[in-house]
């Protein structure tokens, strides 16, 4: 085992270099400068060429690359085309409200899905497998923009009881508790298409392990069914849901961008698009990058609990 | 059945030397460290007309050989010569056009035929593919092979799943005979079908082999099956050939102790016949990765002495080859 | 051994019922039967295709033209405007029925483009294996590290929001899925003995892998691209919704909420809204019931 997950990591190197190259190419390749944005009546030719040399843009693009590809392995990912900031500084304030949203989200999601799932296989065809599987399709089939827009309308502007978007309260201290009713909505939201999918996931992986003999030889033996379901039957039902972790935190970055767009959240996702919108290419590149290797990282751990969780997995 | 001298005989294949090795990897970089010896070292010359079976257990390399022979799993080491060609050197254009005189019938026919393909399609396709008749003409050569291995034309719009296993095994045996081969390696082609399906096939691979002057080289895992097809029987033993002769010399006359042993898991049906000395195998097969020194047989012939345990033997003999250092009869 | 006449075993009852049974019984009807027994599939199926025909058909079943001012700023709905009018006076309907075409385009473009990278990609892989199938699945690896909808954000912002760049971005981008399961289902096709008779019998690889070997890996890609569709139509939606995607004037169901992100549309035009959200939903849920009803069915483990 030690040697697949050796080999598991070697393999993510090119992976990672590939990651490397491509997010800075593409953004790089792209028309128009950053310079342009400075461009006023009053700008000189003189001043424009100036600025392109200070910003390092008359370099050939491989210059650009590796220069940039060293800055980053010091942790240095420039400085943004908008601010003037280090992108570093940028991006590392905002990593926390988004990694407290995508967490809850992903925490709540799975609360709701796993025993919902459980549930709806083991009473199969009944009036709760229907509904479950009816919500979770709505779940699953819902963008985010519009289940954001009913939630503010429903909870915020009818019931008054949430508030309609960013992290604080204007001018009040903040604490714990505002920052948690901030929270709910975009949380639910991002939240719901990850738990559908994980019903359904639950539902059949839980569905193929009921099906087979060594759960019927625990039934007769006479164990209680609710060891048969949770000993023998979900814990090898959960085995395969590793697997989609990986995929759900893709799943989750992209949500992030459209849900904190909607509720003004102060994370990664609305950077992004303020980014796009001031074509700040250092931090687009820095955002893009960070979200690869959190989901290349996600996607090794998932891959090195799965073989550490199930025994059938050949090594090679 | 043939009663032509050997030395007037042509060779249509010739197997030189024989090398099948499977590497076995591990580690994080899949470093090889070892090698399942499938076929190692495996010399046979088929002659045109004949039918040669090769017979041993599961696991001896039988069936290696016979893919190895048509070049679906190209061989690691030897030289697979047919009709004066080595197949090994030809270009894929060349290869292809050779495989149509060499062909394969395979032992599963639930899996040996496309699922998706009509019977038709199945069997227009070969002489499609070559360009070998004029399109005009497929249709009715379709008809007529299906009827020669004893379907009817009104198969031809149906799926392989509504056929039987005797029935697939015979549009098996028809798409490698539309292309008219010169050799058709039967890969247990009856193993997988009842014990009544297997005679019917049987006697129709034997007529066929008349009406159009075939050459077999056919794999079995018992000598029951292949006593009635072949000329000549070749035994196999972890990778090697360790007995060849005529089909009769075999029977009445086998040399080699695991032949014998062998003939003794085929019943004879007439008990006064049961006279033969009993030799009876001790243990299982040893793995092909890790074969015994000298001869590969010794760890389970009740006759084995100081020498078959350091030194391999070769084989001998001209009509009647066998490798052993004690032969019996 | 009785050795029986080589003309013999047509009596064999099994082929004699399924002759009955007729030869056109085949693996298609067998899949439609499945899938009809499942209700909402049928349903998902019946709703799409009535979006579809609403999308061909826009021009005779639209109240007025989509582009033109009807009627007041945002008025609600009326006997005339049956859905009400948007913010420049245009009928909310009309827009609403000729947004469809754009979702469909890129749900059917963006997918078939993919389809078919994917699909060449993984044979590939598949056939040939070794160090091309090394080079291949890393490059999958490094696509699917990518969250999705923010590096297709940054691509169209690149090459300039409109519906071809969108359907071009996310038929580039969506391979890696397909690309894999082709590659997976080659991988067990490829030691079949049928696609070995083909070796044997001198095919070509183009042949074989296309002929033979694709046509069974059939059905998991069709799963996939039905599900792709809905997945290809929300990401149009989410672009157009944050204003990188289809542009105004040209009526997308994601640009017509865009709108819905001031307070005052929000809170008292919902009619504004709710129906192009509603179409989204609609249309991106009947795909995936089709999707679900289309994977039960063609699943082989309930194939005998």
């Amino acid at each position: 085992m030690f040697q697949y997950i050796v080999r598991r990591l070697l393999i993510a190197i090119p992976v990672l270099f590939g990651v490397t190259v491509f997010s800075f190419f593409i953004v790089n390749l792209a028309p128009g400068n950053p310079v342009e944005m400075f461009v006023n009546p009053d700008t000189t030719q003189a001043d424009i060429e100036l600025k392109k040399e200070a910003l390092g843009l008359n370099d050939p693009i491989y210059v650009q690359y590796v220069r940039w590809l060293g800055n980053l392995v010091q942790g240095d990912f420039g400085y943004s085309f908008s601010t003037y900031e280090p992108v570093l500084n940028m991006v590392s304030s905002r990593i926390g409200p988004t990694l407290l949203l995508m967490g809850t989200a992903l925490f709540v999601a799975y609360l709701i899905a796993i025993p919902i799932g459980v549930l709806s296989a083991t009473k199969q065809y009944s009036w709760l497998d229907y509904l479950s599987t009816s919500v979770s399709f709505l779940g699953i089939s819902i963008p985010h923009f519009f289940l954001g827009l009913g939630f503010i309308y429903i909870f915020a502007v009818q019931m008054h009881s949430l508030p309609t978007g960013g992290m604080n309260t204007l001018g009040s201290e903040g604490g714990f508790s505002d920052t948690f009713k901030h929270l709910i909505m975009p949380a639910m939201v991002l939240a719901a298409g990850i738990a559908g999918r994980m019903v359904r996931y639950v539902r059949s992986s839980m569905l193929d392990i009921l099906g087979q003999d060594y759960l019927r030889t625990a039934r007769s033996k006479g164990l209680r069914e609710f060891f048969v379901i949770n000993k023998h039957g979900f814990r090898n039902a959960l085995i395969p849901i590793i697997t989609v972790i990986g995929i759900d935190v893709s799943v989750l970055i992209g949500g992030a961008v459209v849900t904190e767009q909607i509720f003004q959240w102060p994370g990664l996702g609305q950077l992004t698009i303020q980014s796009i919108g001031s074509r700040d290419y250092p931090t687009l590149m820095a955002i893009n990058f960070l979200a690869a290797i959190a989901v290349l990282s996600s996607n090794l751990l998932a891959d090195i609990f799965y073989s550490v969780a199930d025994p059938r997995i050949k090594y090679d | 059945m043939s009663l032509i001298k050997s030395d007037e005989r042509t060779p249509l294949l010739e197997v030189q030397n024989l090398k099948k090795y499977f590497p076995i990897k591990k580690g994080i970089i899949s470093r090889t460290v070892g090698q399942v010896k499938a076929v190692d070292g495996l010399n046979l010359t088929i002659y045109e007309g004949e039918t040669i079976s090769l017979v041993g257990e599961s696991g001896c390399g039988k069936s290696t050989t016979g893919r190895a022979i048509v070049q679906l799993d190209p061989q690691t080491e030897g030289k697979v010569i047919f009709k004066g060609k080595e197949l090994s050197t030809l270009s894929s254009m060349e290869l292809r056009k050779i495989r149509t005189d060499l062909q394969i019938i395979f032992q599963d026919p639930y899996s040996s035929l496309n699922p998706r393909k009509r019977i038709g399609d199945l069997l227009a396709e070969p002489l499609l593919a070559h360009k070998l008749t004029d399109k005009s003409e497929v249709s009715r050569k379709v008809d007529d092979i299906l009827e020669i291995v004893g379907l009817s034309k009104f198969h031809k719009s149906r799926y392989p799943h509504e056929f039987s296993g005797g029935q697939r095994q015979r549009i098996g045996i028809a798409r490698a005979l539309i292309l008219q081969p010169k050799l058709i390696v039967c890969d247990e082609p009856v193993s997988a079908l009842d014990v009544s399906i297997q005679a019917q096939v049987l006697n129709l691979l034997k007529d066929l082999q008349k009406e159009f002057q075939l050459t077999y080289l056919f794999i079995a895992h018992g000598l029951g099956v292949v006593k009635y097809i072949s000329d000549r029987i070749a035994v196999m033993y972890l990778g090697k050939i360790v007995e060849l002769a005529k089909t009769e010399d075999i029977f009445k006359n086998p040399r080699h102790p695991y032949t014998q042993a062998l003939l003794h898991a085929y019943p004879i049906p007439n008990p006064h016949l049961r006279s033969r000395e009993r030799i009876v195998m001790e243990g299982d097969v040893p793995s092909p990765a890790n074969p015994p020194k000298g001869c590969s047989f010794h760890a389970r012939c009740p006759l084995a002495q100081d020498i078959c345990r350091s030194q391999a033997p070769a084989l001998q003999g001209d009509e009647h080859t066998v490798a052993c250092h004690f032969p019996l009869g | 051994m009785s050795m029986a006449n080589v003309n013999t075993e047509k009596d064999i009852p099994l082929s004699n019922v399924q002759a009955q049974l007729g030869a056109e019984e085949s693996y298609m009807r067998m899949i439609t039967k499945r899938f009809l027994k499942h209700k909402l599939a049928v349903l998902g199926l019946i709703v799409f295709c009535l979006i579809i025909l609403s999308a061909v058909f826009a021009p005779l079943i639209s109240p007025s033209d989509p582009y033109e001012i009807s009627g007041e700023f945002a008025a609600a709905p009326s006997g005339e405007h049956m859905l009400g009018t948007d913010q420049v006076g245009r009928d909310l309907l009309s827009r609403l029925i000729y947004a469809s075409r754009v979702s469909l385009s890129v749900g059917v473009g963006a997918v078939a483009i993919y389809v078919v990278i994917g699909t060449v990609l993984g044979a590939i892989a598949g056939y040939f294996g070794k160090w091309v199938d090394m080079v291949i699945m890393r490059l999958t690896d490094v696509f699917m590290s990518f969250p999705y909808l923010m590096v297709i954000l940054v691509l169209v912002s690149i090459m300039g929001p409109d519906l071809y760049n969108i359907i071009i971005v996310l038929g580039l981008l969506g391979w890696p899925a397909i690309c894999r399961i082709v590659r997976g289902s080659v991988l067990s096709i490829k030691e079949m003995d049928y696609v070995k008779a083909g070796v044997a019998l001198g095919y070509s690889t183009p042949k074989i892998v296309f002929q033979h070997i694709l046509p069974n890996c059939l059905a998991p890609i069709l799963v996939n691209a039905t599900f792709g569709i809905a997945q290809a139509i929300i990401m149009e939606a989410s672009l157009s919704f944050l204003g990188m995607g289809v542009q105004p004037p040209t009526a997308s169901w994601g640009n017509m909420l865009t709108e819905a992100q001031s307070l005052t549309v929000l809170s008292s035009q919902p009619w504004l809204w709710v129906p192009p959200g509603m179409m989204i939903l609609l249309a991106v849920l009947s795909i995936n019931f089709m999707g679900d009803g289309l994977r039960d069915a063609m699943d082989p483990k309930s194939l005998k």
